[in-house]
Formats: structure tokens, sequence, C-alpha cells
């Protein structure tokens, strides 16, 4: 293994993924050559740095879930709600992807258990 | 990890509480990514507002062949880059700064780091993202991105050069 094959390998070395096979190429590299041990010890911090970075980057808003949510269940147009918060039984239909499923659901003490879906056509 | 295919095999059934812990586990790693290579806060959270609904509509399609992450990251890569076209075309533009907030008062350090990131390239910052924040592989990599190997060797090869330069 030469320097230019050996600095390809190095962030990945210093990341911690490098296969071993590859691992044990450039450490028989690394005993021989100080340069690209330096290269190494650079790549160390380098990931140590970055990954700070990226740790302190900001999460999203809370909204982002409620969103995600309403887009997973789709645009409901019409449910009927049978029972009561003990026991019910609830069949909807809305628009979700292109298509108009038809689901229903059982309500236990305030959860929903899915029973069925039954894809509608593309709107 | 075998509890994201447990989760996934549960959203794949439209059980909400699994979605939701699988959302917990992965949003704001998505939202990163996207963060990194938009620059945009608000762009980062369209993308995991449609990364998770994909996987959420998805989830009985995963074949199971790769990790639950390499498939929920290449979903978030083919969103993000649709909004770089996107705001390539100039329907959107994104100017706001990268975000790295700074609670533990080392603000040059952070802020010099900030600077070198976003002087990269986007194909470059993703790989420097997965490799050195979710410490995936060049095969894993190679794998989200949908690029040769060596190509995502390449790209590091550079990216680490610029980033050395600047940080020096």
């Amino acid at each position: 293994m030469n320097c230019q094959d050996a600095r390809k390998l190095i962030p990945w070395q210093a990341a911690g993924s490098l296969p071993d096979e590859e691992g044990a190429a450039l450490a028989a590299h690394l005993a021989g050559c100080p340069a690209c041990r330096a290269e190494l010890a650079q790549a160390v911090r380098l990931v140590r740095d970055l990954r700070e970075a990226f740790g302190l980057m900001p999460e999203p808003t809370t909204e982002v879930w409620a969103r995600t949510l309403a887009r997973a269940r789709g645009i409901p147009l019409g449910s009927l709600d049978v029972g009561s918060f003990l026991l019910g039984l609830s069949i909807g239909l809305s628009v979700r992807g292109g298509k108009v499923p038809l689901t229903g659901e059982l309500k236990l003490f305030g959860h929903r258990v899915p029973l069925f879906e039954i894809e509608g056509g593309a709107r | 990890m075998a509890e994201d295919r447990e989760l996934l095999a549960r959203v794949a059934t439209r059980d909400e509480v699994a979605f939701r812990r699988l959302y917990d586990r992965y949003a704001t790693r998505v939202f990163r990514y996207a963060l990194t290579i938009l620059g945009s806060q608000h762009l980062a959270e369209e993308v995991v507002q449609e990364t998770m609904v994909a996987v959420w509509e998805g989830a009985g399609s995963f074949k199971g062949s790769s990790r639950v992450s390499t498939w929920i990251f290449g979903v978030a890569r083919n969103q993000a880059h649709a909004l770089l076209r996107r705001e390539a075309r100039g329907v959107r533009t994104a100017n706001e700064p990268l975000v790295l907030p700074d609670p533990a008062g080392q603000v040059e350090k952070v802020e010099r780091v900030r600077s070198a990131l976003e002087r990269l390239p986007p194909e470059q910052r993703e790989v420097v993202f997965f490799a050195f924040y979710e410490g995936l592989s060049y095969r894993e990599i190679a794998r989200i991105l949908g690029i040769p190997e060596g190509t995502v060797k390449s790209r590091m090869y550079h990216a680490k050069r610029n980033l050395a330069e600047v940080l020096a």
C-alpha cells in the first residue's frame, strides 16, 4: 500500500468503520510511515470535532410529529362511530397518498386498535 | 437493529404507537442529515415529515435485505435531493445559515466547524455526516446514496482534505 491509497482509507479508520482486512493493510503501512500516522492523528481530531458539531445541531420542532401523523392518517372524508369511550367501533373514509382507504378501528379505553383497512382506488 | 425491524413490522400493520417510537428514533437523525445538506431548518423538517410518511406508507414493502436505518436514510436522501433540485430551480430559496447552537460556550470552535462544513459541496457533506456522525461504513453509504463505493471513498478523500485545510 502506498501513501495515496492509505490516505483514502485513513478517514474511515478514524471513524472506526474500516473493514478488518483493509484495516490490517493500513496498519502495516502506518507502522513504517510517520507522515500517514500524522494524517491519521489529524483525521481522528477531525472526526471528534465534527461529531461534536453534528451533535449540537438542533432537533425538529414538536409540530413535525403532529403534521407527520396527520399526513399518515390522511385527510378524513367522514367516519361513523358507535359505542362509548370504554368500547366502541369506528369506521372511517379518508384520502391518503392518492387512495381512498376504508378503515375500521376498535376503540378500547381510549386506545385505537386497527381492525381492517381496505384500499380504495386512486383519486 | 432487531428493534428497528420489529417496530417497522408493527408500522406495516398501522400501529401508531410503533410509528411514534420509530419516529423518535429517527426524526432528529434525519433532520440533522437534511439540515447538513440543505442548510434550512424549514426544509429539513419537510424532509423529516415526507420521509416518515413514506416509511408509514412503505413499511410493508421493506424487504429486509438491508438495515432499517439504511432504508430510512435512503428515503430521506431521495426526499432531500428532490428538495435540492427544487431549490436549484428557484421554486423556493433556502438562505438560512446552518444552525449549530452552542450550549457549551465553545462558540469559536463550533463556528469554525460550521463554516468548514458549509464550504463543502452537498455531496461531500452528506458523506461526512453519514461516516462521522452515523458511523456508517463506505459500503453502507454507497448503498444509501446509490453510488459506487469508490465514489464514496473519493468524496470522503476530498472532503477530508478540504476540512483539514479550513480547520488547520
